[in-house]
């Protein structure tokens, strides 16, 4: 059985090695092979902090919920194990703040320690009159991306650095499965309205004495749009730029303007952090993350085909939760492939 | 008195806090610093700086409290400002776990601290061989960067500082008018004081920068906070060592006994083992003295024994060596004005 994934970024890679884990063994014959136009360190991910935390509201949809708790559990779980540092992940502390008091979270008991932060803890925080305190993961795509793609090189999975135009190309070869995983590009695979770029830009600096996260929130400029300092395990990412409808990956004088002194007014003594990098992605923006299964035809030939993507500025938060969904696609494929003896090809 | 001179013997965070204290109350005194070392080898240098008191049994806890709130207020305005990275000073968050569920639950500084709260369930699985804890936000303060800063802004104010070795505190009565004892463990051989002895500490400095939260056995022998750019785990107690070498004995149990509170430690690289011998004693000793020979008088002000409490109390107690000089000269004024008569 062969199956081709499309996209390389934290959605394609964790799509492919939970498959492969999963089935691999009651597959024998599964031959897996990844393609993208874009790989670590070049992804939209690899951009990312590689902080977990959801947008603050699920807007009712308890599936994404579920799915960030279960990337945080599983993240939770590898915490103790000698792979962690590889995989780039560690525990991380931090405040997210507020101009007026706002409901908990859907993800309030899925965060270790969650509480309303103190009027001392505010007092840090000049402008800002409620906020949260928690400690959340950080899975830094620079270290986990290699991580996931040495995983399935070890499981034989190839890789292809290529730019796939269409589901014909990499289906007609006789591959079984597509998984769609392209992001913010997958409207060029097949139209997509709802899904938008969510252009973000991030300046990386050397600021260690920095070791809490700090998100702000602004309900009126909308998430992501209000200044953010996250600190990684080298340098530490100052956000805090959502442009929804931009597609320009070019660096903006403008945005590193905003970004650079709404950080600085958060965190006095960033004015000292040395600026390493700057950094501009879409967020492949969603109003909800398309993880469906869907039979394309074309002529005489046809493929199944799960799209996973369309995961906003959350990806790495749910990544994990929507593998193991579409894993749960891959099965009922294979399900219905085993129920059917195979068509002769001619 | 014009201006009254003030020796301030000792570099460590003690020392140079009482030195900058004193500069910043008595203006018109000229103080200078002394000692045989400076950063980054003082016993300070080798300290984590973390901001979690010791008690001192022979000292009210009123007056510890003080102590420590005073400090963290002094360095949490550091912290919060443009100098912060330059000071050293920055906030950690992490957890204090116990085996056994502690006598006292509450300590008394859990609201001076930020954010103080018992662990919850999920954050103590964790740590499965410890039953209770508490999560909370405090400070640090790294070294030698703090004690570097605290040159710098001694050098501003006017404050000399002088490479020397004080072998007798008399020796300095020709030419000062106040000596203020800073020393630390090197109090026992200066002054002779038995009541001061040391608790010996090895420490590692690693690198594991992806260590952001700090961790701490409430039993004090084990302990990890990262600083800005390393580390530090820990540690021993060994009353009444005097040794200043490291042990590669200890230096495996200490990482083995971090490495099961944070096994992510095992990745840890460049490991330098440090050693330091707190200044231990029943209470600090922050008194005044009068040291008289052939009719000669030295007023000191003593202000060491802060044992593994040092960062987290001496804002507090240099201030009150501050006023204790204060005294000191007013007294000294007093006396010379009778003079005059």
């Amino acid at each position: 059985m062969r199956v081709a994934v499309i996209g390389a970024g934290v959605i394609g890679l964790s799509t492919a090695l939970c498959i492969h884990e999963q089935y691999h063994s009651l597959v024998p014959s599964l031959e897996m092979e990844v393609y993208a136009d874009r790989y670590t360190p070049h992804t939209t991910s690899d951009g990312a902090a590689g902080l977990w935390q959801p947008y603050l509201s699920d807007h009712g949809n308890l599936q994404e919920t579920l799915w960030n708790k279960e990337t945080f559990d599983y993240l939770l779980g590898h915490l103790g194990s000698p792979a962690a540092k590889e995989m780039g992940l560690f525990l991380i502390s931090g405040y997210n703040l507020f101009t007026q008091p706002v409901p908990d979270p859907s993800w309030k008991n899925i965060v270790l320690g969650f509480r309303n932060l103190t009027p001392k803890e505010l007092e840090l925080f000049p402008g800002y009159s409620y906020g949260w305190f928690n400690t959340a993961l950080m899975l830094e795509c620079r270290s986990y991306l290699p991580w996931l793609t040495n995983r399935l090189m070890q499981r034989g999975v190839k890789f292809f650095h290529k730019k796939v135009e269409s589901f014909q190309e990499v289906s007609g070869d006789g591959m079984d499965v597509v998984i769609n995983c392209t992001g913010v590009h997958a409207g060029e695979l097949q139209p997509d309205p709802e899904l938008q770029p969510g252009r973000g830009q991030v300046i990386k600096v050397l600021a260690p004495w920095v070791k809490h996260f700090i998100i702000t929130h602004d309900i009126e400029s909308g998430i992501y749009n209000s200044p953010y300092v996250i600190p990684g395990s080298e340098f530490t990412v100052l956000g805090g730029i959502y442009q929804h409808g931009n597609w320009n990956e070019e660096n903006s004088a403008q945005d590193h303007k905003t970004i650079w002194e709404n950080c600085c007014r958060l965190l006095p003594a960033l004015q000292k952090a040395k600026i390493v990098q700057e950094w501009s992605g879409l967020r492949p923006a969603r109003p909800w993350v398309r993880l469906e299964r869907e039979t394309i035809r074309h002529g005489h030939f046809q493929a199944e085909v799960i799209h996973n993507y369309g995961h906003g500025g959350f990806g790495i938060t749910i990544h994990w939760g929507c593998a193991m969904a579409a894993a749960r696609l891959f099965g009922s494929i294979l399900q219905e492939k085993l129920a059917s003896p195979p068509q002769p090809r001619l | 008195m014009a201006a009254p001179k003030v020796a301030v013997v000792g570099a460590g965070v003690i020392g140079l806090s009482t030195a900058l204290c004193i500069a910043e109350t008595c203006p018109s005194c000229s103080v200078m610093v002394l000692s045989d070392q400076f950063s980054p080898n003082t016993t300070s240098d080798v300290a984590a700086g973390i901001l979690i008191p010791h008690t001192y049994p022979g000292t009210p806890i009123h007056v510890q409290k003080q102590w420590f709130k005073e400090t963290f207020t002094y360095l949490f305005a550091i912290s919060n400002s443009a100098e912060a990275s330059e000071a050293g000073i920055h906030l950690v968050s992490g957890w204090q776990v116990f085996k056994n569920t502690p006598k006292e639950e509450l300590p008394f500084w859990s609201d001076v601290v930020l954010g103080f709260r018992p662990m919850s369930e999920a954050e103590l699985q964790k740590f499965p061989q410890h039953r209770f804890g508490q999560a909370f936000t405090t400070l640090k303060c790294d070294c030698p960067p703090y004690l570097l800063w605290l040159e710098k802004r001694l050098k501003a104010t006017g404050v000399q500082m002088y490479t020397r070795k004080v072998a007798d505190l008399w020796e300095l009565h020709s030419e000062y008018n106040i000596v203020v004892n800073c020393t630390g463990i090197g109090a026992h051989q200066l002054v002779g004081d038995e009541k001061l002895f040391p608790v010996r500490g090895q420490v590692l400095k690693v690198h594991a920068p992806w260590v952001k939260n700090f961790i701490r056995d409430g039993d004090g022998l084990t302990y990890i906070y990262p600083g800005i750019h390393r580390v530090t785990l820990g540690g021993t107690r060994e009353k009444e060592s005097w040794s200043l070498s490291p042990d590669p004995g200890t230096t495996k149990g200490i990482f083995d006994r971090c490495c099961s509170l944070e096994p992510s430690l095992r990745a840890a690289q460049d490991i330098k083992v440090k050693v330091g011998l707190r200044p231990s004693r029943q209470c600090v000793r922050l008194q005044r003295e009068v040291l008289s020979q052939g009719g000669v008088k030295l007023p000191v002000v003593h202000n060491y024994g802060h044992g593994a409490g040092g960062f987290s109390v001496h804002m507090g107690t240099a201030k009150e060596a501050a006023r204790l000089v204060g005294e000191c000269i007013a007294a000294l004024q007093g006396s010379s004005s009778r003079a005059k008569l």
